[in-house]
């Protein structure tokens, strides 16, 4: 195992420099900089900007550019945002700890919401239950994450139950600290919920079929026929081993749990990885978008190397198989 | 095997034919021009369709009063003059589907901050996000096919170089790379440029997922015996592709396009809502909610929350027609669940 996840790291670092090439290629192909929008402010000199673009490296051209950021970045120097007058590294880190957050909370409650319904739909097929949960199922597979979050929005605003956007209350601060947590909880449960609706009916879905197929297999028979009780049938035996497919297809979904992470914080203002992403594009902040694209390839990165490592833990069978091309071209 | 049409499929078909045909039909079946201003009635709500008047009379055609007076009923009329248009782009044309007469209006789904018909503005918001969506698979398909197909036949260096750039692409969450390659475009683009780059963004971002999958595919069919068959004939290599190959990846592509579809739709959406797409005063779904304001606006005014609904009803069309798809190609799965 230890084999597996060394030759995983190991193809993770020419795939990273891949990406921040591209990243950095892209983001020098589009015409102007953020230079360019100050030098249409009439009091900074053309002096000044030509030194400031030579202070930035931005006169040379774009391997030489990626060159040194490349080596400043080994060094955890991600060079400095001029947007926010701040190194572009200390914009990140904290935003990267916002959207694993609420990624792993919505991942959680995805599940949580996706097993009970799966269980009781595979035990009565075709049963009033199974053909709703079918329907709501479909329904909320299609549902844009746009329009959950603004009813999301819409519903913190009208009731006031939930606070609108944002990590913790203005003067989340000077609160102590088990009332920090619980204000920090506030604001994770309507993002996370919204993100966890988005990916609850894939998991249901599959978990269900894969349920489905358990259940006809023999050894079922053979823990019924020895008079286990039907709970100790459906958790123990069933429910054990229709779980690996699920930790496949969690592990697959995982790159749309990003994406949509990146809608709902854009749309509920949770200050995460996506929101800065966003930001930066719109600022023209070369450093931070950069620094943006290659942490999130490297968190999409992770998040598989730990589902693959979740895999082998559930099913030591798929040692063999995990180098496999996994097949599932989803988009988003 | 059956030819019979599965359920999934034949209303998937309907309704991507329904949707279609609003697109097509856009200017006709609004009532209004999508970007003229109705500043007096912004923020109107949908229209009630009443039968019965003031005066308690009942009339047989669904009628709408002028706004703050009851004096006269204006009945919805079809076929009405309103502003010109080209319908399809050629006729000359100026009757649209139904309509009231001045200074009456019939917002069915409301209007906007600046009195705008949002149903009008709705369907000429299809028409963009459905063309983008179509342009983006016309480059994406063919190119996932290319790229996949000569991948999984060729095997050897040129698959492991396909790979590696497939997988490049794929490393960034799927928003992130369209958020690295409209970083790639300048950010404010005049509205006839907004249009080229969009389909190029959609295009290039939705072709390496599409791309593995056409690979696997020919990587199996590959080893099959007829290919091998047609091999040792001496075919050359694109007319294994073209006759045998290609033609056998048609289930698999066709259901991987619907299941594309709702992704690339997403991403437009998210680059309007963002600014980053098609801008005012052209209408477009994301555009619209962009416009629909804050949460306080949007609590007040839910039904500028339409174009939620309307890439819902696309997302649900492209999950029928992915299920129908799926079924039809492949009719063993079909089961009676």
């Amino acid at each position: 195992m230890f084999k597996l996840i060394l030759r995983r790291v190991l193809v993770l670092i020419p795939l990273l420099l891949g990406v921040a090439a591209g990243a950095f290629f892209l983001a020098r192909l589009a015409p102007g900089d953020f230079l360019a929008e100050m030098s249409l402010d009439p009091r900074i000199s053309v002096e000044t900007l030509a030194r400031m673009r030579e202070q930035y490296a931005l006169d040379l051209p774009w391997h030489t550019q990626f060159v040194r950021w490349l080596g400043a970045a080994f060094r955890g120097d991600f060079g400095y945002s001029l947007s926010c007058h701040c190194p572009a590294g200390s914009l990140l880190y904290e935003r990267i700890g916002n959207t694993a957050m609420l990624a792993v909370t919505a991942l959680a409650l995805a599940l949580l919401i996706a097993v009970p319904p799966a269980l009781l739909a595979a035990t009565r097929r075709s049963s009033l239950a199974d053909r709703a949960l079918a329907v709501l199922s479909a329904m909320s597979l299609s549902t844009p994450s746009f329009l959950l979050a603004l009813l999301a929005m819409a519903l913190a605003a009208r009731t006031g139950w939930f606070p609108i956007g944002g990590v913790h209350s203005l003067d989340g601060a000077s609160l102590p600290l088990p009332l920090r947590l619980g204000d920090f909880l506030r604001h994770l449960i309507l993002p996370s919920a919204v993100l966890a609706l988005r990916s609850a009916p894939g998991f249901y879905r599959q978990l269900r079929a894969e349920l489905i197929e358990t259940l006809s297999q023999d050894y079922v028979l053979t823990a019924r026929a020895k008079g286990l009780p039907e709970r100790t049938v459906l958790l123990k035996h069933a429910l054990r081993n229709a779980v690996n497919p699920l930790v496949t297809m969690v592990g697959n979904s995982l790159g749309a749990l990003l994406s949509g992470a990146l809608i709902v914080e854009t749309v509920m203002s949770w200050p995460g990885l996506g929101s800065l992403t966003v930001q930066a594009l719109l600022g023209r902040d070369t450093n931070v978008l950069v620094a943006c694209l290659v942490f999130a390839a490297l968190m999409l990165a992770m998040a598989n190397l730990l589902a693959d490592v979740g895999l082998l833990l559930a099913d030591p069978r798929a040692a063999g198989q995990t180098d496999v091309d996994k097949q599932g071209g989803v988009l988003a | 095997m059956s030819f019979s049409v599965n359920r999934n499929l034949g209303w998937g078909l309907v309704a991507l034919g329904g949707l279609m045909l609003a697109a097509l039909l856009a200017d006709f079946l609004s009532p209004y021009d999508p970007i003229a201003q109705h500043r007096e009635s912004a923020f109107a709500p949908p229209a009630r369709l009443r039968f019965v008047d003031a005066e308690g009379r009942r009339h047989w055609r669904p009628f709408v009063y002028a706004p703050q007076t009851r004096e006269r009923i204006y009945p919805l009329r079809l076929m009405v003059r309103g502003a010109p248009y080209r319908l399809l782009g050629v006729i000359s044309c100026e009757r649209h589907l139904f309509g009231v007469e001045e200074p009456a209006r019939v917002f069915l789904l409301g209007s906007d901050a600046l009195g705008r018909d949002v149903l009008s503005r709705l369907l000429h918001g299809a028409r963009l996000s459905l063309t983008l969506a179509g342009a983006a698979l016309l480059i994406s398909l063919p190119l996932a096919l290319l790229v996949g197909g000569l991948s999984g036949f060729y095997g050897g260096w040129v698959d492991y170089f396909c790979m590696r750039l497939i997988e490049l692409f794929l490393a960034l969450p799927a928003l992130y790379l369209v958020i690295a390659l409209r970083g790639a475009l300048p950010l404010s683009l005049p509205p006839e440029k907004v249009f080229i780059a969009m389909v190029a963004v959609l295009g290039v971002f939705g072709w390496a997922g599409l791309a593995r999958i056409v690979r696997g595919a020919t990587l199996s069919l590959r080893r099959c015996e007829f290919v091998l068959a047609a091999e040792s004939l001496g075919a050359s290599t694109g007319r294994i592709l073209f006759h045998h190959i290609w033609p056998n990846l048609a289930g698999i592509v066709f259901t991987q396009a619907a299941l594309a579809a709702p992704g690339f739709i997403l991403a437009e959406v998210m680059l309007s809502y963002l600014g980053l797409g098609v801008t005012e005063p052209l209408s477009s779904w994301g555009g619209m909610l962009a416009a629909a304001g804050g949460v306080h606006q949007l609590a007040a005014y839910w039904w500028n929350l339409s174009p939620g609904a309307a890439v819902f009803a696309a997302n649900l069309t492209f999950y029928l027609l992915a299920e129908g798809l799926r079924e039809y190609a492949d009719p063993r799965l079909q089961s009676p669940d």
